[in-house]
């Protein structure tokens, strides 16, 4: 339980501190290679949450794969630079974040909906949590385990699954038609 | 850790994420900031799952991946294909539409 908790805080200051430093930072790598840390934080969250498969498809593909994306576009592009301040946002920041503050309190309005058992920090009967299995004994079924996902998605989600191949079929598509050098 | 907790900091991610589209100038990095919101609704839905102890909430996070994924690939190709004809990710000089 102890050990949960720590965890929790850590990688929550790491990822508010991180996606804090994406949108502060000038240059837009900087924003990118921070985003990799709030993705990793987040990692290492889904791995607390009894969700491991999931904390590796959120490195491998997250951190992996789209901020790679976007750090080939910011290198293609040439643009690692802060943009030149030509139109000065002078009124417009402290309005965002007046707006901000307006959508926080709208969503900490909602709190009181969250059921009883949201604010309780019982330990739950079942399935061994992650971080606090005994060495040498596998929880290979369990929650959160590849087999428990594959069972889900293939199962109940199955025509989901393969609508999102097509989704992919068609970015792919789609990027290939938007790179051409003539529309 | 109690679910209210993992509620108040995809909250907090996701208010970071709104705060950084509204205040950001480069195309590149108001993108990044929308896949801080997608990363907030992930953790809730992971967080959710533990909570009911239902496998729903990871197999959706794996959907939301997929479709981040697919919009990425998207967005920076038009962000690009912008680049092309405008020679600039700044959001105020794209205007062509303005009265």
């Amino acid at each position: 339980m102890i050990v949960e908790q720590v965890v929790f805080w850590l990688a929550a200051v790491v990822v508010l501190g991180s996606a804090l430093m994406v949108v502060v930072n000038r240059h837009p790598v900087y924003s990118a290679l921070s985003l990799v840390g709030t993705f990793l934080g987040l990692a290492v969250l889904y791995y607390s949450l009894q969700a491991p498969f999931i904390a590796v498809v959120q490195v491998i593909v997250y951190a992996g794969a789209i901020m790679v994306l976007f750090l080939f576009v910011i290198m293609l592009l040439n643009e690692d630079r802060p943009l030149p301040s030509g139109q000065r946002l002078g009124w417009q920041i402290p309005l965002a974040v007046l707006l901000v503050l307006v959508l926080a309190l709208e969503l900490g309005s909602q709190f009181r909906l969250l059921p009883a058992s949201a604010r309780e920090t019982s330990p739950r009967p079942g399935p061994v949590t992650m971080l606090s299995a005994p060495a040498g004994q596998s929880d290979r079924a369990g929650f959160g385990s590849v087999q428990a996902v594959g069972n889900t998605l293939f199962t109940r989600y199955l025509f989901a699954f393969e609508a999102t191949s097509i989704v992919l079929l068609v970015a792919m598509v789609g990027v290939v038609a938007l790179a051409k050098k003539r529309l | 850790m109690p679910l209210s907790c993992y509620v108040t900091l995809s909250a907090l991610l996701f208010l970071i994420g709104v705060l950084g589209v509204l205040v950001r100038r480069n195309m590149i990095v108001i993108f990044m900031c929308i896949e801080l919101m997608l990363n907030a609704a992930n953790l809730l839905f992971v967080a959710a799952a533990r909570h009911l102890r239902q496998m729903d909430g990871q197999v959706f996070v794996f959907f939301v991946m997929t479709v981040a994924a697919a919009e990425v690939a998207v967005g920076l190709a038009i962000i690009v294909a912008l680049f092309r004809t405008r020679a600039t990710v700044d959001v105020d000089e794209v205007n062509l539409l303005k009265m």
